[in-house]
């Protein structure tokens, strides 16, 4: 197997908060990511799915050092990532980059696509000029922007154009990593096809290592190689999409996957509805965090935190039932 | 089948519906105020060229003239004061200076106000706190009284008058800066140009200033009106511009005791006070409803 | 509610406390009080003696401190010119101020609100543009321009009027209308955009389709709702009050704290204006208590505290 190109190990990073805007209220942490660890190869896919609030966003930005982790290590390529935006972390930002959920927002409303598909070569000074114009406009052909729209600005844009103006600009400089969040949470459906196919499509063509978070298990499925379940800043369950969502083993990842609408499943089909209070990252319970609305959970899974850990099917999973605490 | 009435020749239509579409566009009474400005702008430019006598002239045979209009000499067009000075001249003069001291302060207060609240934006923390408390002190007072209380510290020469009113209506524009900047820096095109390693001052230069440009210009049209009635309400207490210099405030402090027997001493620089903040409003008002809702 | 209250009091007299730093810091830093008050060639003892009975020749720190234990003992220094106590000189005058200054508030709400919820609700038509008119002309002339064009129709033309001073009602009518007349124009502006926007919710709409009359909708639903931003344009108003004061006694010589301002200005009676400034913060902070307070009882989302608010 080739070497990883992301590689992060017990990656925590936690705020600081106070309880209300008052002038003396309590400090509080708010444990958005606690102990995260995967790797990322080449040309591969791995997939972070988990509801609003479950961390996602924020490993998102910390694979790409874009926040410092208050625990844990990132590296890139073998390499540490920095924790400051300093000339290395620069350096770095030509071989990962980030694709957003919101296009419209990320996007200078005063300026015309192109401009801004070239600005990041402008930032490192790659080239003349000319030459820069002349790659931003291979890269837009590449993502399948029709030339007429090229000197736009973006709210003339559709959602799905937006999106293949974002992509463009993080691909202009070829990096070696994308981190995808929500890429396409913000589009129509009919869109959304398009530009999953552009993203397999790109990331064939350049080896791209990708990173992909969302909530949609459906399109999950269809572009991930390998997907991670986060629920409150943890990962709690990682396999293969397809061993995943055949037979989940966490309960957390049953009800979400017993939640799909699917034409396949009759009429019978019964979704595992999660009891309990939306889960808050402020204020998490002790233990295992998924318990007060596990409907399998057991006395000790209140005292005992799980850990991520593989079953011989290759599967990783945090949960006290299958692998009670040492 | 009805036949057409007498249709105009075509060119002579499509003018008038241009015509309309044009004033429709500018209204007429957008038109007048930016016109005035420009008017004033060219008087302050070219004073020295205009005046068809020194603003402290003295010609004591031509007292109290009424000007042409009301009976007086093509000699002096707006009449003269009780010291036989040339009103259209001292007014010529006079809106030179209260010109100059409201572009003056209107700049020094609008920089400041960006600055102070792109560094509160930019920095948050403790840079951000003091940021907030100095707004808060600003807006706290009426800045009348804050500016008479320097003055009365301080004394008012020009520069130090100037710098003053630089302090005038500072806070609206840190506000306005401060706020847009968060909000561009929350999930926005700042903060993705800076994920993709921009420096912050590229971020901040290229994308955010030219973003707030429009707001922060209208906010410009609030000031400027502002900073012509507090200089000119200073002027006329004799606390602001001071003799021999010749301000349209002062001009109506002095113009106060003749207000029965030659009003004309106080009418012309009143209304052209009144006129040129007039006018700015107007503009301003007209560029916010261009500008919101927002067209790139 | 408490809290909250508590909270925006614990600001104002933070702000409060910066304003009388300020004072002292502009006092100090403007020169040699002793030089500025005594004439040049005034021999050195008499300025060193001066300056002894003032206390300017101690450290910059034990000034400031002494500063403080001045204000709050209740000393706020002497009148410069004839040595009456400061703030005896500037609570005198405030009754004269307080004389104009709340008809000029009350005449203001009784104008400027009707006609921007008038205006907001003939939006468009040929009154809207009328008194949006007049209301930006009210608030870009000059309050002396406006003063002196009272004065000129009122009691030179007309002879109605006194041109000024202090005394009977007639004397201080004008000097309440140029006040009101300002203050009037902006909140009438201010009125109608709330109206505006609150006419454009979709709650308005369903009242009217649940069969409310227009009267009633305007006085129950939209009216209190627009109030609320409103409600915070006071704390301005009672600001631009007192900055408009100052110029209005001046031009009408009525006795008030705005012209002992001016003169305690134009002669550098230091102490005068140091203790006007602290009755003008005051004045401040109390309207903008009353403000947060208002605020608090119109608004029930603010009632309930924070709960509920934050997510």
């Amino acid at each position: 197997m080739t070497a990883p190109l992301l590689e992060v190990r017990s990656l925590a990073r936690h705020y600081r908060v106070r309880s209300n805007d008052r002038l003396f209220s309590r400090a509080l942490t708010l444990k958005a990511v606690s102990d995260v660890s995967f790797a990322i190869h080449p040309g591969r896919t791995l997939g972070l799915v988990g509801e609003s609030g479950c961390g996602k966003s924020t490993t998102a930005r910390l694979s790409l050092g874009l926040t410092p982790p208050t625990a844990g290590q990132i590296r890139f390529d073998g390499e540490p990532i920095p924790g400051r935006r300093n000339t290395r972390w620069r350096d770095l930002r030509r071989h990962m980059q980030m694709v957003y959920q919101d296009p419209l927002s990320v996007l200078d409303r005063r300026l015309p696509v192109l401009t801004q598909v070239v600005e990041p070569l402008d930032v490192f000074s790659v080239g003349s000029p000319a030459e820069r114009r002349e790659r931003a406009r291979a890269v837009l052909g590449e993502v399948g922007l029709n030339q007429s729209l090229w000197d736009r600005y973006p709210h003339e844009l559709s959602g799905g154009q937006r999106q293949r103006v974002v992509l463009a600009r993080a691909l202009i400089l070829q990096p070696r990593l994308l981190v995808c969040d929500e890429p396409i949470s913000a589009l129509d459906v009919s869109i959304q096809a398009q530009v999953i196919n552009l993203l397999q499509d790109l990331q064939q063509r350049h080896s791209l290592g990708m990173l992909f978070i969302s909530h949609d298990l459906k399109v999950v499925r269809q572009i991930c190689d390998e997907v991670a379940v986060m629920y409150l800043g943890r990962i709690v369950e990682q396999g293969t999409p397809q061993e995943l969502f055949a037979a989940p083993a966490h309960p957390y990842t049953q009800a979400l996957v017993s939640a799909i609408p699917s034409l396949a499943r009759g009429k019978g089909h019964k979704r595992i509805l999660l009891q309990g209070d939306p889960p808050n990252p402020i204020d998490i319970p002790r233990g295992c965090a998924f318990h007060p609305r596990c409907p399998q959970a057991t006395a000790s899974c209140r005292d005992h935190t799980p850990q991520l850990q593989t079953l011989e099917t290759g599967r990783k999973v945090a949960c006290l039932r299958l692998h009670p605490a040492a | 089948m009805n036949t057409p009435s007498v249709a105009l020749p075509s060119h002579f239509q499509r003018s008038r519906s241009s015509l309309q579409a044009f004033f429709k566009s500018w209204p007429p009474l957008v038109l007048l105020s930016l016109g005035w400005l420009v008017a004033m702008l060219v008087i302050a430019l070219l004073a020295q060229w205009l005046m068809p006598y020194g603003f402290s002239q003295i010609d004591l045979r031509a007292r109290l003239q009424p000007p042409v209009f009301l009976g007086g000499t093509w000699d002096h067009l707006l009449g003269t004061d009780e010291l036989g000075r040339d009103i259209l001249s001292r007014v010529i003069s006079a809106i030179r200076i209260s010109l100059l001291i409201a572009f003056a302060a209107t700049a020094i207060s609008t920089m400041l106000g960006i600055l102070l609240g792109m560094l509160a934006a930019h920095f948050r923390g403790w840079v951000e706190n003091v940021v907030l408390v100095l707004i808060d002190f600003q807006a706290s007072m009426p800045f009348m009284i804050i500016a008479l209380a320097v003055l009365a510290f301080f004394g008012n020469s020009l520069p130090l008058f100037i710098g003053l009113m630089g302090f005038y209506g500072w806070e609206r524009a840190a506000r306005i800066s401060r706020s847009l900047t968060i909000a561009a820096n929350e999930q926005g095109y700042a903060a993705a140009t800076h994920d993709l390693g921009a420096s912050a001052w590229r971020v901040y230069g290229k994308h955010v200033l030219p973003n707030i440009a429009s707001t922060i210009i209208v906010n410009v049209t609030v000031t400027f009106p502002g900073v012509v009635l507090l200089e000119s309400g200073l002027s006329f207490l004799g606390l602001g511009v001071q003799p021999p210099m010749a301000s349209l405030g002062n001009m109506v402090g002095y113009g106060r005791e003749y207000l029965q027997s030659a009003p004309w001493i106080l009418l012309c620089p009143s209304f052209i006070i009144v006129m040129t903040t007039f006018s700015m409003s107007l503009v301003g008002d007209w560029l916010r409803d261009q500008l919101d809702p927002s067209v790139s | 509610m408490l809290r909250y209250l508590s909270e925006r009091l614990f600001r104002l007299l933070i702000t409060l406390f910066l304003v009388l730093s300020f004072a002292f810091v502009i006092l100090r830093m403007s020169g040699d009080p002793a030089l500025i008050i005594m004439s040049p060639d005034a021999p050195p003892e008499a300025i060193e003696a001066f300056r002894q009975a003032w206390g300017l020749d101690a450290p910059l720190w034990q000034q400031y401190v002494g500063y403080f234990v001045n204000l709050f003992q209740g000393n706020f220094g002497a009148s410069m010119k004839d040595g009456a106590p400061a703030m005896q000189v500037v609570l005198e005058r405030i009754p004269a101020t307080l004389a104009i200054t709340i008809p000029a508030l009350i005449l203001q709400l009784l104008i400027g609100v009707p006609a921007g919820v008038y205006a907001a609700l003939h939006h468009n038509s040929r009154i809207d543009r009328m008194l949006m008119g007049f209301s930006i002309a009210g608030h870009t002339c000059p309050s002396f321009v406006l003063a002196l064009l009272l004065v000129m129709t009122f009691s030179v033309t007309l002879g109605w009027l006194p041109t000024g001073g202090y005394g009977t009602f007639q004397h201080a009518l004008l000097p309440i209308l140029t006040l009101a007349l300002g203050g009037a124009a902006v909140l009438a502006r201010f009125t109608r955009s709330a109206m505006i926007e609150v006419m454009g919710q979709p709650y308005i709409r369903t009242a009217l389709a649940k069969g409310l009359s227009w009267r009633q909708v305007v006085f129950r639903h939209a009216f209190p709702n627009a109030a609320i931003p409103t409600v915070t344009l006071i704390g301005m108003m009672v600001g631009g009050l007192i900055a408009g004061a100052v110029i209005v006694e001046s031009v009408f010589s009525w006795p008030g704290e705005g012209r002992l301002l001016v003169t305690a200005v134009s002669s550098r009676d230091l102490s005068v204006v140091q203790a006007i400034l602290l009755v003008v913060a005051a004045c401040m902070v109390i309207a903008n208590l009353i403000v947060d307070a208002l605020y608090v009882i119109l608004d029930p989302r603010l009632r309930a505290g924070n709960r509920g608010a934050k997510s």
